[in-house]
């Protein structure tokens, strides 16, 4: 039984060395992808995003809070002489927001009429407009208060009173993991996965389409041992998905200053679960119909949608009933969820058995897969 | 063959070739059903933080029935700090308030007291809307504060509505109003599945036709081929584009401010691109097995590098080179332009430029490689 397994290992992997498609797909695609992925991002925070301000006013505050701006390290201003040449600049995505100051806002000010700062924001770019929104609102509170506390002070004459005057609420942000906002972190440890288990899938129903394509079938399960020549066949792929998982995870966790909460170890376990459960849906949608190419669109519709569905750009407590049945349908969720616990939390072997037992239910398909296959067999 | 009988033998080949039907009608109409689900909920509301109140005052209690009220928020109570980052870690809840002792004492004897907000930032985006709502509800709670403070000094309401801040920002969220995701999101991948199961369709169609060319070489004509599959396939999609863009919008919701001659112009181009680029795939595929791995596997890719998640200004440029091979970069830019942002054509001139130019030469390549496969 061993035997048979380990031929059909050599078998699969004399296979592969033959194909160079299948080569790709095990060794140059993927790191194609992660690596498009993980330079996108490298720039981990976004940075210098283009502002338009128009200034209508022409006012030392006016100046001030434009240079206050452009000195933050995320935004540029970018200044425009006509509200038209700047809402053109909005639309054709030269500029992501706008400031503009009306004529007599200083004087405004100074004589309380409490004018309108008008801040416009692109928000077709969710992303983007909420990193513009939340950086000017931190550059321009100061301001908005500073002058509150500058009036104070003629009442007050003591700079303490004055500031409690203004802001009665003092806000001592703290914020656990993530602490510098970074993008990184928080987007390829669901982008990664995603990908990763795409691969899984279609490497797999590469492995069997192809042979029983090219009718090589009959002979690789003559005399016997069905169950671990497919094992046998499935464990290259095991090996080398399970090391590039690892592999990303080593990335990431390099990439965010080597602080990770729990134990590794409690991840490698759930890489190695994920890889199994994705091999067997796999090989169970090929041999939903034995149709080489039909299996793989049906895996594409599977695994293609998998990233929205993570509940890292949008968050789980904002989907619908069917969004979150067809999350739970999918084991890549369950690993990025546990990743992230384990990672920021210190989640142990303990909390973690319920993702596993989640993302280890799936295999239970493989046997619907056997099934199949020996019944074509006897055929 | 004549042009009539290409036409026929490359639609006879299409239609009876299950995974190609199954990816351009079945597939099409399954994303457009599946991508959106997960943000159907257009605004996000109940977002769970624990608040620990140790000052138990008449103004501590309005400050929590303040944020128990909003939409956006759900409060739950804690005794303390730890067992308000245990309920953090059990995803109870995001994020947690602090109000301290003596806060309202503190407030009306002019010190400033500090709420304690610890947020999970785990998932970021979260921390925007907590901060929000919050900030909100405190500025709001500021200027009551102050109103009912001064109030005692005998000044008017009025003298002092003007004494609270120096000015107003007034915050305005162009085209997606709502912050909604869905807004956000759909027009472009829409358009994305479009060009993908496209490319899909023509790559096991062109696959197919180079498999059944090496087992018995008929006689064909390059351009009557092209030509055939850009009716084919050209006729489908633009009916889709058209499915998409009227009767999907509409049915999640999505505005539409193009100029609905503009946009067909655009979608035109779009189109030309996107066959023209199916042929070339199709023609260079040994296997039509190969189509649905290679689409599937740029998805991703493509869809953080062509700068409406992640911002051109922070791609590096030789990934944006990789974004610039594909219809979709410059169909998406510029159809959000167009129909989300109202920008005029001008404006997305280079765009519909580059999709034709991208036609052409995805249009020579696929003729070029069709060519030297009779000539072997």
């Amino acid at each position: 039984m061993f035997r048979a397994f380990l031929d059909a290992f050599v078998y699969e992997t004399e296979e592969i060395k033959k194909s160079f498609y299948k080569i790709s797909l095990l060794f140059i695609l993927p790191f194609l992808s992660f690596f498009i992925i993980v330079t996108i991002f490298q720039n981990r925070v976004s940075s210098e995003l283009p502002l338009g301000v128009v200034d209508f006013d022409n006012s030392k505050l006016s100046r001030d809070i434009t240079f206050a701006i452009n000195s933050s390290p995320t935004l540029k201003v970018i200044n425009f002489h006509t509200k038209k040449e700047a809402f053109d600049a909005l639309k054709s995505s030269k500029v992501y927001g706008l400031v503009v100051f009306k004529s007599g806002f200083f004087k405004d000010v100074a004589t309380r009429k409490e004018p309108n700062l008008d801040v416009f924001v692109n928000s077709q770019y969710i992303l983007i407009g909420k990193t513009i929104e939340s950086a000017l609102m931190e550059i321009l509170l100061p301001f908005d208060v500073g002058i509150d506390v500058a009036k104070n002070m003629i009442k007050e004459k003591n700079i303490l009173k004055a500031v409690s005057k203004s802001v009665p609420i003092r806000v001592e942000n703290v914020v656990f993991f993530n602490k510098d906002k970074d993008y990184f972190l928080f987007l390829t440890s669901a982008i990664l996965p995603s990908i990763w288990q795409i691969f899984i899938v279609v490497s797999v129903i590469v492995s069997f389409g192809s042979m029983y394509k090219e009718k090589k079938d009959k002979d690789f399960f003559s005399n016997g041992f069905v169950v671990p020549k497919i094992l046998g066949k499935l464990f290259v792929y095991f090996l080398v998905f399970t090391l590039w998982g690892v592999g990303f995870m080593f990335y990431i966790y390099s990439k965010n200053d080597y602080y990770f909460a729990g134990d590794i170890g409690v991840m490698i376990v759930a890489v190695v679960l994920t890889v199994v459960s994705y091999e067997a849906i796999g090989v169970f949608l090929f041999t939903t119909g034995f149709d080489y190419a039909r299996s793989l669109s049906l895996a594409a519709v599977y695994t293609a949608p998998a990233f929205a569905f993570l509940g890292v750009t949008f968050p789980v407590y904002g989907m619908g009933d069917f969004a979150l049945f067809f999350r739970e349908m999918l084991p890549v969720s369950h690993f990025t969820e546990l990743f992230i616990k384990v990672s920021n939390f210190g989640y142990g072997f303990d909390e973690a058995i319920g993702f596993y037992m989640k993302i280890i239910s799936f295999s239970v398909v493989m046997i619907f897969a056997v099934f199949r296959i020996k019944r074509r067999i006897k055929a | 063959m004549s042009f009539k009988e290409t036409f026929f033998y490359e639609f006879k080949h299409t239609f009876s070739d299950i995974a190609v039907v199954l990816t351009i009608i079945g597939g099409v109409l399954l994303y457009f059903f599946l991508y959106p689900q997960p943000y159907l909920n257009k605004t996000i509301n109940d977002l769970k933080i624990g608040i620990i109140d140790f000052d138990n005052s008449k103004l501590s209690r309005e400050l929590k029935f303040m944020l128990d009220s909003t939409s956006e928020l759900k409060l739950y109570g804690y005794t303390d700090k730890k067992s308000a980052l245990q309920g953090i870690r059990e995803d109870k809840i995001k994020a947690f308030i602090v109000i301290p002792k003596n806060f309202a004492k503190d407030i009306a004897n002019h010190k400033s007291p500090q709420i304690y907000l610890g947020v999970d930032n785990s998932y970021f985006l979260i921390f925007g809307t907590v901060l929000e709502g919050f900030l909100k509800s405190v500025m709001t709670d500021l200027i009551q504060q102050k109103v009912a403070y001064s109030l005692s000094e005998n000044e008017s309401v009025y003298e002092v509505a003007k004494d609270v801040s120096g000015f107003n920002i007034n915050v305005i969220n162009l085209y997606n109003k709502d912050n909604s995701y869905l807004q956000y999101v759909i027009p472009a991948v829409f358009i994305l599945i479009l060009q993908q199961t496209m490319l899909i369709g023509m790559g096991i169609a062109g696959g197919g036709f180079n498999e059944r060319y090496k087992k018995s070489r008929f006689v064909f004509n390059p351009i009557y081929t092209i030509f055939s599959r850009y009716i084919i396939f050209g006729v489908i999609f633009a009916f889709y584009l058209l499915f998409y863009i009227g009767f999907g919008f509409d049915f999640y919701g999505i505005n539409k401010i193009g100029n609905p001659l503009e946009l067909f112009a655009f979608g035109m181009a779009f189109l030309f691109a996107s066959l023209s680029l199916g042929m070339f795939f199709g023609s260079i595929l040994k296997e039509r097995e190969l189509a649905t791995p290679l689409v599937l596997f740029s998805s991703l890719p493509l869809v953080f590098s062509i700068g409406f998640i992640w911002p051109n200004e922070s791609i590096p440029f030789y990934i944006k080179i990789f974004s610039y091979f594909f219809p979709s970069s410059f169909g998406i830019d510029g159809f959000l332009k167009l129909n989300q942002m109202g920008a005029s054509f001008e404006m997305v001139g280079f765009d519909f430029v580059s999709l034709i130019g991208m036609g052409a030469v995805y249009f020579a390549g696929a003729y070029i490689k069709l060519s030297l496969l009779i000539k072997k």
